[in-house]
């Protein structure tokens, strides 16, 4: 649905969320806080966020519209 | 949706009529009302139409006659990761948890980490006591359908709606976090308590740090979440012993930097920040804290009312925070 580049860059990046879903906003920024303090854990992050716009079709609405 | 200040009798008589309901007020009145579809919760202190005041006599009553279905569940605090396996496709969910025990402890050190809550709106409160009987008396919630009382566990309302109905989750934070150039605060472990933190890149005790820094409690620590500003506040520094409390936890690793100030004028600040939102009825809450050290008592606030509570629940517990829940019908 979403490449790994792109979810890397939303996890890795500090990229305006402010028009996503609180939901999705919390939830990535506590991916981000998590792979500042441990970044060997970017490829699982990745994984987790693209579980959950698997999961959930306003994730990935919320992702859909960011800037790639 | 609809909420109302309503007496024991007039509340019982929406209960019997089979509203779906959420209800705040004293316990001794939550204990009188009859079994139905309803969840309940301790708290003393409102802002009504009328303005901020405590109220021991009459029940805040929210009413969702959108929900075609509704599902109580008890959830002990053993069992929060639970929470999620009842959501109700395009629902949103209700919980209501007793301030200071196991329940409301574990739900705010594990829920950040729990991604299965955030699929849909799960928007609640802490619930509280009269502030002179902090220690003496147990908040308390109550599974309406059974009429059951809990200290120490979550109740949680799985709504359903009908079709075209949308429900939305927002906060309101009328704080701002002080610039990058403010005194940063990373935690090493998550909880309710701190003794050392890495204060501006140094381990420091931060008991002690805030006191000789003559620092104002009244200021939430804040991170920034993608945007989402969350707030924790300061309930108590203890230099001698080294402790800090909290309301809610900290999180380990997470940048805290202050508040940037105290708003003048909590009740402007709360009707400013809500005027470009407000579109409907909505079911919300707000913190405790802020209708004290905001002197809301007597202020109305315009888009807002309802119970200030010890602790707001979006998705996660949040403190000094206005928490709504807004459901959309399709046009």
């Amino acid at each position: 649905m979403f490449s790994h580049s792109f979810l890397a860059g939303v996890i890795q990046s500090n990229q305006d969320l402010s028009q996503a879903s609180l939901a999705t906003r919390i939830l990535i920024g506590r991916l981000r806080i998590e792979i500042r303090n441990t970044p060997t854990l970017l490829e699982a992050k990745i994984e987790e966020l693209a579980d959950f716009a698997k999961a959930n079709a306003f994730a990935a609405d919320d992702l859909a519209k960011m800037p790639r | 949706m609809k909420n109302e200040v309503l007496t024991l009798a007039e509340a019982s008589a929406r209960i019997v009529s089979g509203e779906i309901l959420s209800i705040a007020g004293h316990p001794a009145y939550l204990a009188q009302l009859p079994k139905g579809t309803w969840i309940g919760g301790s708290s003393h202190y409102f802002v009504t139409s009328e303005g901020g005041k405590k109220i021991e006599n009459r029940l805040y009553c929210t009413s969702f006659d959108e929900a075609k279905a509704a599902e109580i569940r008890v959830i002990a605090p053993d069992n929060l990761t639970d929470i999620a396996t009842g959501y109700q496709t395009g629902g949103a969910s209700l919980i209501l948890i007793p301030a200071f025990g196991h329940a409301h402890r574990r739900f705010a050190i594990e829920a950040p980490q729990n991604p299965a809550l955030f699929a849909q709106p799960l928007m609640g409160w802490v619930a509280g006591t009269a502030l002179e009987r902090i220690g003496q008396d147990h908040a308390i919630v109550i599974d309406g359908s059974t009429g059951q009382t809990y200290e120490d566990a979550a109740i949680v309302m799985h709504l359903g709606f009908a079709k075209g109905v949308t429900p939305n989750l927002e906060i309101v934070n009328i704080f701002e976090q002080a610039g990058d150039t403010a005194t940063s605060i990373i935690f090493e472990t998550s909880g309710f308590e701190a003794e050392d933190a890495m204060i501006n890149g140094a381990k420091q005790n931060l008991a002690r740090y805030l006191t000789a820094q003559n620092w104002d409690t009244r200021l939430p620590l804040i991170a920034n979440y993608g945007g989402a500003h969350l707030n924790v506040s300061i309930k108590s520094v203890d230099a001698d012993k080294g402790i800090v409390s909290f309301y809610a936890p900290v999180q380990e690793g997470v940048v805290y930097r202050p508040a940037a100030a105290l708003p003048d004028d909590y009740a402007q600040a709360f009707a400013a920040a809500l005027s470009d939102k407000v579109t409907g009825a909505d079911y919300s809450c707000n913190c405790i804290l802020n209708y004290l050290y905001g002197e809301m008592e007597g202020k109305s606030v315009s888009g807002f009312t309802g119970p200030m509570t010890f602790g707001e629940i979006a998705y996660m517990l949040l403190n000094q925070t206005l928490v709504r829940l807004e459901l959309q019908k399709a046009a």
